[in-house]
């Protein structure tokens, strides 16, 4: 499996939609920087969503346990922040190849 | 937010929980009560049900429910009596209303006036997971699960990823392995005609009820290592299998006392397939190897699955001799359900420690299916 590269803003386009989706009634407020797990916005059924989001666009496996989730996923701007870092490098902290099936 | 209120649970609620629950089990409300009832009404070490419900215009929307659990840990085995967070459900509705922290919130101030310090949680599935981790849980490992196909399986996996390739049959091809599904009776119904029912010469026999007696002298016999591991005596293991969602068969191995034995379980619901080697002990290395051949030999028809997180090297190789793999799960859970602590006291800081054991070091556990709700 190969990850497709969208850039930044297309990356936070889909991280807003799929927000949006998970939480209708997400406050229009809502800015890169709003706090979203810290503040009980997102929960855990939309986080599992996330998640799985993240893994797609780094099209390897994200590790959860292996990282502080609250403080690196807390807003639209560190999981966006997060997804760059890790697509840079081939594995991080939370993330490994892919297997193949 | 604030149109929310978080209570403890009272037997008068049992039903609306029961219905709420029908979100986490099915839609059998009986069973769910019974469930319920068998789990924290019913615990050995904690009177008052350690379960927590959101309330919201009067109807119970969400719960959490830890149950009581003993541990021994460390040089001298000192005990504790430690929740083990687990039924985690909302109401679809109430879903990211924040009432999952609200609920997690109410249940660390309770259980801190109470005076504990560590929570557990053995055998989350990937949403509670994600929900524990960014409440401040930490995991020192997954469960580390392997399973094993039978033949049967594998020949219904292989028509359905051929049915695949083909047109218009490839729509029903997800509907084939469902027809393999079925329930804890019936997955022990082959093992059951099987399997020698006495013991003969001190050869492995099976039976359909626990001895937990001899399986309480058998694991004070021998011995604890130190390593965190629930308490088996004869009280707990008569609680533990009379899980109404699990149907249980006990493979016992030895001449006037008991050398060993292995524990299967199966899912009473139609749902959840397969069968689980949830303990497994013995006092020889060949009883542990009698044991799992007799396992594999009687009831290897059913898919069977076994978490490896605390087994020995020469158990895993064992398993990996009869056929056993890394099993392969759902994403965000390959290996199996993740261990999770939680410092009650988040201000502490630090990493928690019992008894001198590290409990973010996965050498410091000797974890067991059974210990968890998933066995």
């Amino acid at each position: 499996m190969t990850a497709e590269c969208p850039d930044r803003g297309d990356l936070r386009r889909e991280l807003h939609a799929l927000l949006l989706d998970a939480v209708p009634d997400l406050p229009s407020t809502v800015t890169d920087d709003t706090p979203l797990i810290s503040s009980g916005l997102v929960e855990s059924t939309t986080l599992l969503g996330l998640a799985l989001w993240v893994e797609d666009r780094l099209g390897r496996e994200v590790d959860l346990g292996a990282f502080d989730l609250l403080s690196e996923w807390d807003s639209i701007k560190l999981i966006l922040d997060f997804v760059e870092c890790h697509r840079m490098t081939s594995a991080g902290p939370g993330t490994t190849a892919t297997r193949s099936s | 937010m604030s149109a929310y209120e978080v209570v403890r649970y009272r037997s008068d609620l049992r039903h609306e929980v029961g219905a709420l629950q029908r979100h986490l089990w099915g839609g059998d409300e009986a069973a769910n009560i019974a469930y319920l009832e068998w789990k924290y009404e019913r615990n050995p070490y904690v009177s008052t049900p350690m379960v927590y419900l959101a309330v919201h215009d009067g109807r119970v929307v969400g719960m959490r429910g830890l149950y009581g659990s003993c541990w021994e840990i460390g040089p001298r085995a000192e005990r504790f009596l430690i929740p083990c967070a687990d039924d985690f459900v909302i109401a679809p509705e109430h879903r990211n209303h924040g009432v999952f922290g609200l609920i997690m919130s109410a249940v660390r101030g309770d259980l801190a006036a109470q005076g504990q310090r560590i929570a557990f949680s053995l055998s989350a599935g990937p949403t509670t997971l994600a929900g524990s981790l960014a409440g401040g849980w930490r995991s020192p490992s997954s469960v580390r699960a392997v399973g094993r196909r039978s033949a049967a399986t594998s020949r219904w996996l292989g028509l359905a990823r051929r049915m695949r390739r083909l047109p218009i049959v490839w729509r029903w091809a997800d509907m084939v392995p469902e027809r393999r599904r079925r329930s804890g009776a019936a997955q022990f119904r082959r093992l059951d005609g099987r399997a020698r029912r006495a013991p003969d010469g001190g050869r492995v026999w099976l039976s359909r009820t626990p001895d937990v007696d001899a399986m309480a002298e058998l694991v004070g016999r021998l011995g604890h290592d130190g390593r965190a591991r629930q308490v088996r005596d004869a009280r707990y293991l008569s609680w533990r299998f009379a899980n109404p969602q699990h149907e249980y068969r006990f493979l016992y191995a030895g001449r006037a006392s008991l050398d060993g034995y292995l524990v299967l379980q199966a899912y009473r619901r139609q749902n959840r397939p397969g069968v689980n080697i949830v303990d497994w002990e013995a006092a020889t290395p060949a009883s542990r190897a009698a044991l799992l051949r007799a396992a594999v030999a009687w009831g290897g028809d059913a898919d069977l699955s076994a978490w490896t997180i605390s087994l020995p090297e020469a158990a895993r190789a064992l398993l990996a001799e009869a056929g056993f793999a890394p099993a392969q799960r759902g994403r965000l859970m390959r290996e199996g359900p993740r261990l999770l602590v939680w410092v009650i006291d988040g201000r502490a800081g630090g990493e928690p420690v019992l008894a001198e054991r590290r409990l973010l070091d996965v050498s410091s556990w000797d974890m067991r299916m059974l210990y968890s709700m998933a066995g």
